[in-house]
């Protein structure tokens, strides 16, 4: 298939009509350019509803409406219906087609109702003359489509890239994808389909001989082939049967095993707990030992401490009280006066002077001069020794206050990393509850295994030795037709058809392991045109098994297809994918198979889209890219340039919210806006 | 059109095989009809029988 052209009326965020033509041929790339949510992928959608009629694309829920109608004119046109349609025009084996797909909908409310219209193919002759055949019934148009390119090989080859790596993961469908693509693509399912017509054909022919022969012995000997036959099948699907116990055993032990070896989990993380916690309390003590210190210094030291700046102040004033106190009477002159009555400094008698006595008493009373004097003293030595181991005490309260804070710090990290790994096992909790039940569940389900596994090989040898029998009974049989003058013809007739039957088994082996070789080669050489010089032995080889499965062989022989990251199963994919159409195409330049990618520079390196950018264009007939503005900057540009591979540019301009347009950019024109 | 590399190996075959094999193939590929290709094998086939048993 040659993608030639596509034209979008009312299709999403594009009203009235917009053309995209595809670069074929020498240039063969086309690039559309638009940063996000512009419509880019509005142009994908337009393409697989044209070819196809699929309203969704891989990334969307299936589930979930699509709607195709520009929204904008929904909007706008509150009275008729708003048509649309898209017609992409293509080549397919050197003739041209013309696709078109139309639909109608209607805004009722906040509800948009879409519906189909119309679907028309047209073939043109070989003159370029439209309609050699015009084909306006779905299930024929689908039917030819798929003639064209298989829907359910659609996506290895029109697709968004941000799905693509998947292709090289190992789920079941998309095992079931690669094998379909790789069938249909190299002729397999033909190879197998002709081997069933045979088989088919050599039983009926069988039938009509036997029943044309009216003998007793022949129809005798045809019933006891029925009976083994019969007995054969039933034999299988016992087989059948047990395999399928066998495989939900096998799948029941490895949930099992999963399921303990995430308790392993949980009882490591509980060691881990159980040893942060010992740790914690550890700290805890410690850190009350330290606050203890802390109390003890604060008790001796603080008061002083914080009355430091005071000190001098307090100082001066003792001792200038001490001055003062220096011009005061001695307490024991005024005690020897008072016993006297007589004053000891100027002999005065105090019998007669009474005043005068009364006022040494009073001075008596009043005395506190030994007591302050003591207590000044005691306060200044104090003061002095505080000062002198002053900066000492202000050092150590600060290093241990310093010390307190850092460990209580590391107590609350301690206490946060508890309450994560506390989550972790409450997340998991109720499995460790099953943890024996599981156990024992696990024995039951491995010995039935292994006893199933132990039927299946009995059965097999009881279906042998019957196939032997049926083999000799068929022998015979063949032995009386050929005694059987009268059934000569139809007797060569079945012996042709059971040495065809023969050969298409035989080449649908040689074949199928000569293509999977071939794949296999071919993947590997184009993975290491793709990628990174720095990864180039990254890969030993892409593998395709007799299952048609993609495996991902690393340097030493092993199995790495989940262990290489996205971007590099990204390219794993596209060298299968240009692998496959290359063998598919083989020596017809006829057979083509374009690839149209959205997105698919996101997840890639610089050195990685470089080496696509360069290689890419010489693996495929076309190359079409719905790039985004992250994806094309001036160093891309550069190498789309260089190789002068670029044939088309287009450009989608957002006038307004869900109202774009594309315009053609000449190729001399700066492509890029980011990185100028 | 069968795939090329398929014809290669087809083409291995000897006759009258080779031809009932081309035939029903290229059959599949452009009826797709079981009856029809089966009819068609069936012919192709008692065809050849009978001008071999001509000869």
């Amino acid at each position: 298939m040659k993608l030639l052209k596509i034209e979008m009326h009312n299709f999403r965020q594009y009203m009235g009509t917009q053309t995209i033509e595809f670069a074929d041929g020498e240039k063969n790339i086309t690039i559309i350019f638009g940063e996000n949510g512009k419509g880019k992928t509005g142009i994908f959608r337009a393409l697989m509803y044209g070819l196809y009629g699929s309203k969704h694309i891989q990334q969307d829920n299936p589930n979930e409406p699509v709607h195709l109608i520009s929204f904008r004119l929904l909007e706008e046109t509150s009275g008729p219906p708003v048509k649309a349609h898209v017609c992409v025009t293509f080549e397919h084996l050197g003739h041209k087609y013309e696709i078109t797909r139309s639909l109608k909908g209607i805004k009722r409310g906040s509800r948009i109702e879409e519906r189909s219209e119309s679907v028309k193919l047209v073939e043109f002759d070989e003159n370029g003359n439209y309609g050699r055949q015009i084909l306006e019934d779905e299930i024929q148009v689908r039917a030819k489509m798929n003639d064209i390119l298989d829907e359910e090989i659609k996506d290895f080859f029109l697709f968004d890239a941000e799905k693509i790596d998947t292709l090289a993961k190992t789920t079941d469908d998309v095992k079931k994808e690669v094998r379909t693509a790789i069938s249909k693509l190299l002729q397999i399912d033909n190879l197998e389909v002709a081997q069933h017509t045979i088989d088919r054909l050599y039983s009926k022919e069988r039938k009509n001989i036997i029943a044309r022969a009216a003998n007793v012995d022949i129809s005798s000997k045809e019933k006891e082939i029925e009976d083994k036959k019969e007995e054969i099948n039933r034999q299988k699907a016992i087989e059948q049967a047990l395999k399928t116990e066998q495989d939900e055993c096998k799948k029941l032990v490895e949930q099992y095993e999963l399921q303990l070896a995430e308790n392993e989990d949980i009882r490591r993380i509980q060691d881990q707990l159980k040893g942060l916690n010992e740790t914690l309390s550890s700290k805890v003590e410690y850190l009350d030992d330290l606050k203890g210190q802390l109390n003890k210094h604060l008790i001796a030291d603080a008061a002083f401490l914080l009355m430091n700046a005071n000190f001098p102040n307090v100082t001066n004033y003792l001792d200038q009280l001490t001055v003062e106190e220096e011009n005061i009477v001695p307490a024991d002159v005024l005690d020897l006066s008072i016993q006297q009555k007589r004053c000891v400094c100027c002999d005065n008698d105090l019998i007669t002077h009474t005043k005068n006595m009364l006022y040494i008493q009073e001075l008596r009373s009043n005395y506190k001069r030994s007591k302050l004097t003591s207590l000044s003293s005691a306060i200044k030595d104090s003061i002095i020794e505080k000062q002198n181991s002053y900066i000492q005490s202000e050092k150590s309260l600060l290093a241990l206050m310093r010390r307190i804070e850092e460990k209580d710090l590391e107590r609350k990290e301690l206490l946060k990393r508890i309450e994560v790994v506390e989550k972790e096992i409450g997340k998991r909790a109720d499995k460790e509850l099953h943890l024996e039940r599981t156990k024992n569940a696990l024995e039951a389900q491995r010995e039935k295994e292994s006893d199933t596994r132990a039927k299946v090989k009995q059965i097999k040898v009881v279906i042998e030795q019957a196939e032997k029998q049926l083999n000799q009974l068929e022998l015979e049989l063949s032995e009386m037709f050929k005694n059987n003058e009268s059934l000569a013809f139809d007797n060569k007739v079945l012996s042709y058809l059971s040495s065809l039957n023969q050969d298409v088994k035989n080449i649908t082996e040689e074949f199928s392991l000569a293509m999977r070789t071939n794949l296999s080669e071919i993947s590997t050489q184009i993975f290491k045109r793709l990628i990174d010089r720095k990864d180039i032995n990254l890969i030993n080889k892409i593998n395709i098994n007799e299952k048609f499965e993609l495996e991902i062989i690393g340097q030493d022989n092993v199995e790495i297809t989940q262990d290489i990251s996205q971007g590099q199963r990204q390219i794993v994919a596209l060298a299968f994918i240009t692998a496959l159409a290359q063998i598919a195409s083989g020596d017809n330049n006829l057979i083509k198979f374009p690839l149209f990618m959205d997105s698919p520079f996101n997840r890639l390196s610089g050195k990685n889209r470089d080496q696509l950018i360069v290689n890419i264009p010489l693996l495929t007939s076309q190359w079409i890219l719905l790039l985004t503005d992250t994806e094309l900057s001036v160093e891309e540009e550069r190498v789309f340039k260089q190789d002068n591979k670029l044939g088309k540019f287009y450009r989608i301009v957002q006038q307004d919210v869900m109202d774009a347009f594309i315009e053609p950019v000449e190729l001399h024109e700066p492509l890029s806006t980011r990185g100028l | 059109m069968i795939n090329s590399e398929l014809l290669k190996k087809v083409n291995t075959l000897e006759e009258p095989n080779q031809t009932f094999l081309k035939l029903l193939l290229e059959d599949i590929e452009k009826i797709k009809q079981n009856e029809e290709v089966q009819s068609a094998l069936r012919s192709n086939i008692r065809n050849y029988v009978a001008k071999e048993i001509r000869l």
